[in-house]
């Protein structure tokens, strides 16, 4: 699954997740960014970031998908406040987590 | 009561009655005279008092202040909140732009081979500009 497909409220939904399990790579490529104004230099790098944003966004579907779909409606239908979707973040966190962490 | 002639009520009673013979109906004061008339004021001393009201005003005013400054701490988390959210997404959103930047350019540059293939000298892709820093124009 790749991220073109994913809208806003499925990636600012995930972000937790990404900034959690994608957090080495995007610094790594931010670092590239920062340094190199020319995107070429730095396209293996934003490969790898939209790999494992689309990696973390399939596991999300796959291990805890009804709630994943709650959370980004919920999203979708409050104007992408996270505060109005608290219950179903914390349902999602739940099943992405197990019930021990968290 | 009397003859027709020189009976005008418009003059006052007659004769006979101004005399006392008889009482005259009139308008007048009560028996005993009319009840003194209350001209000073009236103003019992009533209510909560300044001292209350002041201390009321203050207590509630206080009371919205602290409210305030603990809705400021939440509104300023929940921003905090959103931009963390926007931080973490930036490389994902980077990287796609990049990608496809490089994607059009490559196909931009395809095209431009094709037109400019007999040209000689012409450097396909090369930028128009002596700087040497990246000029984004697609």
């Amino acid at each position: 699954m790749s991220t073109e497909s994913a809208s806003g409220s499925v990636l600012l939904g995930a972000n937790s997740f990404i900034a959690q399990r994608c957090s080495g790579i995007n610094a790594q490529f931010m670092k590239c960014k920062a340094q190199n104004s020319d995107p070429a230099k730095c396209a293996d790098l934003a490969k790898d970031v939209t790999d494992c944003a689309a990696g973390v966004i399939d596991f999300l579907q796959k291990t805890a998908g009804p709630q994943f779909e709650n959370y980004v409606t919920c999203l979708n239908n409050n104007n992408q406040e996270f505060k109005a979707c608290r219950a179903e973040f914390s349902a999602l966190n739940e099943a992405a987590n197990g019930k021990a962490s968290q | 009561m009397s003859s027709a002639v020189g009976n005008d009520s418009r003059l006052g009673p007659s004769r006979e009655l101004r005399q006392g013979k008889a009482a005259i109906r009139q308008d007048g004061p009560p028996k005993g005279g009319y009840p003194k008339v209350t001209y000073k004021g009236n103003f019992p001393v009533r209510g909560p008092g300044a001292t209350a009201i002041l201390a009321t005003t203050g207590a509630v005013m206080a009371w919205g202040f602290y409210k305030v400054v603990v809705g400021n701490k939440q509104r300023r988390a929940d921003k905090e909140e959103k931009k963390l959210a926007r931080r973490n997404i930036v490389p994902v959103l980077q990287a796609e732009e990049d990608a496809r930047y490089l994607a059009r350019k490559a196909q931009l540059d395809k095209v431009e081979g094709e037109i400019m293939a007999n040209v000689p000298g012409w450097k396909v892709g090369a930028s128009v500009y002596h700087s040497k820093r990246f000029e984004q124009n697609v």
